[in-house]
């Protein structure tokens, strides 16, 4: 009992460390738990651009070392508020990239606003994240526009009059996208035959793929993340059905054709970027992680190196280490050029930026066609 | 050294809270009293009420009760209507009364709700016993899950946002001891002794005059009212809540806590609580302190210091014995 | 009619993976009454072991490859009970479901950090061809795989059924789930019935984590939905009974799918677990389960 008293003296003493000349900015990232996968992602990228600052900023004529300080969040809410809190309190961060999941984003945006850090999430699309709040930022696009751009592709380039829906029910990414483009289908014409639903981490979906089947539609939208969607597709050409298959950023990850093989040939998903892009910026960054981490970078990946340079450059613009100024950096970003395209905001937290829709072709992601808003 | 009496523990307890929340919001000593500390002894402080109400169940009355952060979401989310869609917001009303209020109005509510659902709960398991109504409640806690996701006035899966923070650690801090005082006069009182009876042995229980059913459903309304609290607690705290954060993981973290601690015995709730909060948050720091590439094996690392203890210390921490301060005096 | 036919192979096909973890819980729970939380993640480890099984030693045949990753896993599984669970047997009932949680988590994070987050799946080689013969009378599209996962399944729950009811062992197995103080008197080693029913029960998770791998895919958080899901099965179909286990998995692989196919993809967990609650208060003690299984 008496050794208990041990441990908060060991919490206190592990937050006391010398301080040296560093920029603190602080990372939230699911790298253990369900999405972990994107966790591993989102350490890769911020492992590129802690290498590519290691030279150090000069602020206010004192040369400052940038240190990245990387948390677990589990991808649970609580979890993000506790990492929010120790990376502000603690470490002392000027501020934080993350989290990746908007659930999570969305119970560390609280802590940051109070605290007027500025927050940059590389990956939250869920429109609640940033409004109303002046320090939050994000690094792509929101869920309503990405659904408005696959229904419109769905019923322009495709051509196509019938559509079914599956999608996970409890998770508010996929749910959002996929009302909005039931609403914007149904708007262009169309007609929505199958709305089905699973919930995370099912991995049988042959029940919902049956009854679709039985409507015979001609685009099926799964707006889904990647390490499911393989599965719905096998699943759903299985029980011998042959419609089009499209999708969301969600699908943006190596995995996607690794796990689906052939099978996903054929399909199209909106996405961030395009692996073929042909900016010297992705270029460069493409080539890097792909020699430094044997694998092709996903959205998260991307959109993470993009935060995390973005919020590099409004520090050196801010030229000062002081929270304040470096949001207000961000908040007058224009034409700051990314990975995942030219990044501008006007006003709130949410970038304009456009998204691409991407084909896949032996197993490869092929440029399609792009749209702005 | 005479006995220390418990309302001396719990006045010292409150004042040691009131004076950290003001010299944290003074920036007193900013770099040892900081908010993150704060922010953890206000986890340690809501995880105390979810794991002694849930000690009411699993540990007084012997059932095996696997639902509890489906009466904390009922509480979190009620909590969280009436903030935003019924009361006034703080701001229009007069300074630190009207912000009481509106704190005492939605944890009530709370604490109402959640004890409506656990008194139906409490009689849905009368004819179920051990292993079996850990499964009525484990589905009660997915029924409840699931019905959330799909009422999109709170939000559905996207989660419940722009809720005021209207808690401090302080208001937890005084939930906390509460909820203690509250559960150890009442174990310590004849209801207590009839439910210890009915898990020592319920037929003989029944056989001496016990009304077993209704001192069921009293723990049940009981252990659920004080989860519901935790509940809009934790809602005004954190500011946003989403049906997943209440599913079985939360329910499992709340058991191992419990178990951590020691059953029936609420000395053992609050140790295991700190004792998990504070291991896990001294990995995150020594971890990112000493070793920031091996983040992600903080969690290989607790589960093993787990099963260690357990190994250990077969009952818990605590075993059922209880500090001298919360026992009563024979 | 062909809808109807597809619906009830989509049943067999996932009823059977919740049978062949759910008789692990059932099995330890018969002899030693311990929910063994850590079980979910046993499947887990086996879909994995044979994973890198496959991945090793591509040209192993999968009739060879399954009994080596059941074998394996086996010996795991008997290894957590030799640390985790054996000292702990005499101690209060639950604190061991803690140790059983934990080793869980740990088994999580072990496969996690060693094998990688990613969603994986198993390619055994087995025909994933569509079987003609349904496709053209019913328009039923059923692949070998499917076929054969689910022949496979129900031969293995068989064996299991003999071993436990027809042989030596089974019977001691049956004896010290009815006594655990009065039988090792007897000359039974009651070390070794245990660890055998560790063994069996995590060889036939392995078999399900390879089925799974094969029909769906492996990710190192797995264990958690399903374990849940097979205990839930497993306490349906009356905990501690064979026959139980399987019904009760059958029971709801059933209500999953229709709920989905006939009411409302949005509620299934909710309607399913709703109909699993009515049915504990019709059959208090499980399907199966013999009343008066009270703890004392």
């Amino acid at each position: 009992m008496k050794s208990a008293l041990l441990l908060p003296i060991l919490l206190v003493l592990s937050g006391c460390k010398p301080k040296g000349d560093e920029l603190k900015i602080g990372v939230s990232a699911p790298l253990t738990g369900d999405i972990s996968a994107l966790g591993q992602s989102t350490r890769n990228a911020i492992t590129l651009v802690q290498e590519e600052a290691s030279a150090g900023l000069t602020l206010g004529g004192r040369q400052m070392k940038v240190r990245f300080i990387v948390e677990d969040d589990e991808n649970k809410p609580e979890s993000t508020a506790t990492v929010f809190q120790k990376l502000i309190s603690q470490d002392k961060v000027v501020a934080i990239i993350g989290s990746q999941s908007s659930k999570c984003s969305n119970a560390g945006a609280p802590i940051a606003e109070a605290a007027r850090i500025p927050q940059v999430t590389p990956w939250s699309t869920n429109p609640n994240v940033t409004k109303g709040r002046k320090f939050i930022f994000r690094a792509c696009f929101i869920d309503p526009f990405q659904g408005r751009v696959v229904a419109q592709f769905a019923t322009g380039r495709l051509k196509s009059r019938t559509a079914a829906v599956v999608f996970d029910v409890a998770s508010d990414y996929n749910k959002g996208i996929a009302e909005v483009f039931r609403d914007e289908f149904t708007r262009l014409g169309g007609r929505i035959v199958g709305f089905e639903t699973y919930n995370t981490k099912d991995t049988d979906f042959s029940a919902q793929l049956t009854k679709v089947k039985g409507a015979n539609p001609e685009v099926l939208f799964l707006p889904n993340y990647f390490n499911e969607v393989p599965l719905q597709v096998q699943q759903a050409r299985k029980l011998g059905l042959t419609a089009t298959i499209l999708g969301g950023d969600g699908w943006d990850n190596p995995e996607l054709v690794k796990l689906g093989g052939a099978v996903m040939d054929g399909a199209y998903f909106s996405n961030h970027y395009s692996p073929d892009a042909d900016s010297p910026v992705a270029r460069t960054f493409i080539a890097k992680y792909t020699a430094r981490f044997k694998a092709v970078p996903d959205a998260a990946a991307a959109l993470t190196y993009d935060s995390a340079r973005l919020l590099l450059q409004a520090v050196a613009t801010a030229g000062k280490a002081d929270p304040r100024a470096i949001r207000d950096a961000l908040a007058a970003t224009s034409g700051f050029q990314g990975v995942t395209g030219a990044i501008s905001f006007a006003g709130t937290g949410d970038p304009v930026k456009g998204a691409v829709v991407i084909r896949i072709e032996k197993g490869k992601f092929v440029f399609d066609s792009a749209v702005n808003p | 050294m005479g006995r220390i009496k418990f309302p001396i523990v719990c006045a010292a307890a409150l004042a040691v809270s009131l004076g950290l929340q003001l010299a944290v919001d003074g920036g007193v000593f900013p770099d040892v009293l900081n908010p993150y500390y704060l922010h953890l002894l206000t986890i340690i402080g809501m995880n105390i009420i979810l794991v002694a109400s849930l000690n009411l169940l699993n540990g007084y009355l012997g059932e095996f009760a696997l639902g509890h952060a489906g009466f904390m979401a009922v509480g979190a989310y009620t909590a969280a209507l009436l903030a935003t869609r019924v009361l006034p917001a703080a701001a229009d009303l007069p300074p630190v009364v009207g912000p009481f209020c509106i704190l005492v109005a939605t944890l009530g509510g709370a604490m109402a709700a959640a004890a409506l659902v656990g008194w139906l709960v409490g009689l849905l398991t009368f004819k179920t016993v051990g292993d079996y109504l850990a499964i009525i409640t484990l589905g009660f806690n997915m029924i409840i899950v699931n019905a959330i996701q799909n009422l999109d006035f709170v939000g559905g899966p996207r989660g419940f946002t722009g809720i005021p923070k209207n808690t401090s650690f302080f208001a937890v801090a005084v939930c906390a001891v509460v909820t203690l005082a509250v559960l150890r006069n009442l174990i310590q009182s004849s209801f207590g002794r009839v439910w210890v009876s009915i898990r020592e042995n319920a037929i003989a229980a029944e056989l001496m005059g016990v009304a077993v059913n209704r001192a069921k459903n009293q723990v049940f309304t009981l252990a659920a009212a004080f989860a519901g609290l935790a509940g809009g607690l934790w809602a005004q705290n954190q500011q946003f809540i989403t049906p997943r954060s209440f599913d079985y993981i939360k329910t499992t973290e709340i058991l191992v806590m419990l178990y951590l601690g020691g059953m029936a015995s609420l000395s053992g709730s609050i140790l295991g609580v700190v004792a998990y909060t504070v291991l896990m948050e001294v990995l995150r720091n020594l971890l990112s302190a000493f070793a920031p590439q091996l983040t992600e094996w903080r969690m290989l690392i607790s589960p093993l210091i787990l099963i260690l203890i357990m190994l250990t210390r077969q009952y818990g921490l605590m075993g059922n014995r209880e500090w001298a301060w919360l026992r009563k005096a024979p | 009619m062909g809808v109807l036919v597809q619906q009830l192979l989509n049943v067999a096909q996932l009823g059977a993976v919740y049978a062949l973890i759910a008789l692990g819980y059932s099995m330890v729970y018969g002899i030693i009454r311990l929910i063994n939380f850590a079980h979910g993640d046993i499947f887990m480890l086996g879909g994995f072991i044979g994973l890198l099984i496959g991945v090793r030693l591509p040209w192993l045949p999968v009739y060879v490859m399954m009994p080596l990753a059941m074998i394996l896993t086996a010996l795991a599984g008997v290894l957590v009970e030799r640390v985790a669970y054996r000292r702990l047997r005499n101690a209060n009932r639950m604190s061991v479901v803690i140790t059983t949680l934990g080793v869980g988590i740990f088994l999580e994070n072990l496969v996690r950090l060693t094998v990688g987050p990613e969603t994986r799946q198993i390619r055994s080689g087995m025909p994933t061809a569509s079987v003609a013969w349904l496709q053209g009378h019913l328009g039923v599209y059923v692949t070998w795989d499917k076929v054969l996962i689910i022949l496979v399944s129900f031969s293995l729950m068989a064996i299991l059924w003999l071993v436990v009811n027809r042989t030596l062992v089974g019977t001691a197995m049956r004896a010290v789930a009815d006594n655990k103080d009065v039988v090792p008197l007897m000359g039974v080693n009651l070390n070794l019935i245990i660890a055998g029913t560790f063994a069996i029960g995590s060889a036939l998770a392995a078999a399900g984590g390879i089925f799974y791998g094969q029909a769906y895919a492996l990710d190192p958080y797995m264990g958690i939905d399903l374990g849940w899901k097979a205990f839930i099965a497993a306490v349906i179909g009356g905990i501690g009974s064979i026959e139980g286990a399987v019904l009760g998995s059958f029971l709801l692989a059933g209500v999953e799918v229709a709920t989905v196919a006939y009411l409302s993809s949005n509620l299934k967990n909710g309607i399913a677990f709703g109909l699993l609650i009515l049915l504990l208060l019709v059959w208090p003690w499980g399907i199966m389960g013999k009343p008066g299984m009270r703890k004392v």
